[in-house]
């Protein structure tokens, strides 16, 4: 309930709170399409109520990749970058900005973020056959993504000061500048990626005692690893390249989610961790948009998530 | 017919074979217990008749039929694993772990089936605990309920009552003992021949070392028995 609220309040303060003031009322009027005044029509409806959504919609997908990738590792520390898909990304990124003196589109942008994330992706999908442990297909993962880091390095180092600049922003996340139709697509990816694990919510209360368990229960792994990756991949993917690639909130938000919801089972947890990714991913935004000119979203998620999770694990909470 | 069958078996790791071709069979309500030295390959030939681990070589035959034909669900069907370490990768609660051993039934935590092993297992007090802030002891008494949960005709355990207290390990023989007549084949690896053969209706013993050797009866040593000795027990 306190969760719920905290969505609740965060949605409310970003259509309410903004770097120019409006009344309450006239807010209110436009978002029930009531307004007579045009700039707040553009300031509320093509600003604050994409932007809104956004960082909900992404928090919660974010989330959710952290938790399936968590629970497919067994490792607390895993994240939905540890596949290598949002170096993926960067890589798409890196050779339209980088690559090109001209500052290109941001439907450009996106494609290329979208097309490198699915290259890994796929990358990934060929090799885990021949990758049967968890552990080794994380490593093959971290492994991807040095290399198109290293890629991403040679690009930089040969760049325009100003290709290097729009690069730099990009990597720095930002849930604004998405228009209702992109907000529209985001939203529909990361809601049937989560009712996608929802339906398998009892394959992964049965990984979670293990793949030797798992296997003699009679899972089918090979269905259990695909259906994971894709649903982490494309939810990875899809967010990077309309956000750049957000940090923190998928490592973290599952661990926050345990000790906040005291269960083990993937039917209460798949929930209650995207609530809880809309939650942070509200007050992360809400907080890079204070001050003038506002703070890199990627600053923000880590300089005042971080602490929340150390709390926890002092506090002998129980994260993983 | 045989309910387990070993035909030319040939056990191991990336194509290194660990044992010679092992030939063996076990009927329906026999206990045999795995025995041999650290090494000897018992967990190895364990994880291989679940089809958790590839063969070299040979056969395992699951009521006739060829593991290698079966899908994991077909064998989860035949075969129940409880291994050494229980899992503490899931803070799922005791009650919800038992439950799984139904899977994909889907059975509530309520279940009558749950009750009984929680009783039998004297679990009840922790039905609702999470299975990763129990102790090592009673966390292996839960993978053992959630095995019998899963109701197959054969159970495999390896070394089952290495985190369990001597009353327990004792209790633990003695339901083995009921187990078996209700018509359960135990395949079972354990260091604790003490107690095996004081308290099992052990069937015969495999003698892992290379080769299987089976025997009705195991010599069993005291502490100061000389490493000879131990390795002329240990087959």
């Amino acid at each position: 309930m306190c969760v719920a609220a905290c969505v609740l309040a965060g949605l409310v303060s970003e259509l309410f709170l903004g770097s120019v003031s409006l009344e309450p009322a006239a807010v209110i009027r436009a978002l029930f399409g009531e307004s007579d005044n045009l700039s707040t029509d553009l300031i509320v409806l093509q600003s604050r109520l994409p932007r809104a959504l956004t960082a909900a919609i992404a928090g919660a997908g974010l989330a959710l990749c952290g938790l399936l990738m968590q629970r497919y590792f067994h490792n607390p520390l895993a994240g939905p970058s540890v596949l290598g898909i949002s170096s993926g990304a960067s890589l798409g990124v890196a050779l339209v900005v980088l690559a090109s003196s001209v500052a290109p589109h941001n439907l450009t942008l996106v494609s290329a973020a979208f097309v490198g994330a699915l290259a890994v992706l796929a990358l990934i999908l060929l090799f885990s056959t021949k990758l049967n442990a968890p552990v080794s297909l994380l490593i093959f993962g971290l492994m991807v993504g040095y290399m198109v880091s290293a890629l991403v390095t040679i690009l930089q180092s040969g760049s325009s000061s100003e290709s290097l600049r729009t690069f730099v922003f990009w990597g720095m996340g930002s849930f604004a500048d998405l228009n209702i139709e992109e907000v529209a697509l985001l939203f529909g990816v990361v809601f049937l990626g989560g009712l996608t694990a929802g339906l398998y919510h009892r394959h992964l209360d049965l990984w979670s005692l293990g793949e030797n368990y798992a296997k003699s229960s009679g899972l089918n792994l090979t269905s259990f690893r695909v259906r994971t990756l894709v649903i982490t991949g494309i939810l990875t993917g899809i967010i990077t390249a309309f956000c750049g690639p957000v940090a923190f909130i998928g490592l973290a938000v599952p661990h926050l989610a345990r000790g906040l919801w005291h269960s083990g089972k993937h039917k209460v947890l798949i929930p209650a961790v995207m609530l809880t990714g809309m939650g942070i991913g509200l007050v992360c935004d809400l907080i890079s948009r204070l001050p003038d000119g506002g703070l890199p979203l990627n600053a923000v998620t880590a300089f005042f998530g971080a602490p929340v999770v150390i709390v926890l694990l002092i506090q002998g909470r129980r994260v993983f | 017919m045989a309910i387990v069958e070993l035909t030319s078996l040939v056990i191991g790791y990336a194509k290194k074979a660990l044992s010679n071709p092992l030939n063996a069979e076990v009927q329906r309500g026999q206990l045999i217990v795995v025995a041999g030295r650290n090494g000897s390959g018992k967990s190895t030939l364990l994880r291989t008749l679940c089809g958790l681990q590839p063969k070299i070589a040979g056969d395992v035959l699951l009521n006739g039929q060829s593991i290698r034909e079966m899908s994991n669900r077909e064998r989860s069907k035949q075969v129940a694993l409880v291994l050494s370490q229980a899992p503490l990768t899931t803070s799922l609660s005791v009650a919800e772990v038992i439950a799984l051993g139904a899977w994909p039934e889907v059975v509530r935590e309520s279940d009558d089936r749950i009750t009984q092993l929680l009783e039998r297992f004297h679990l009840k007090h922790h039905a609702n605990q999470p299975l990763d802030q129990i102790s090592d002891g009673e966390r292996q008494k839960v993978m053992i309920a959630r095995a019998l949960m899963q109701n197959t005709p054969i159970l495999v355990m390896d070394e089952p009552t290495a985190f369990l207290d001597l009353p327990s390990s004792t209790q633990w023989w003695k339901d083995l003992n009921t187990l078996l007549g209700e018509g359960l084949t135990v395949i079972v690896s354990t260091h604790d021949l003490t107690y095996a053969q004081k308290y099992g209706n052990i069937h015969c013993f495999w003698v892992m070392r290379r080769t299987l050797h089976q025997a009705t009866s195991m010599l069993v040593l005291d502490g100061n028995a000389s490493e000879e000795d131990v390795l002329q027990a240990m087959g």
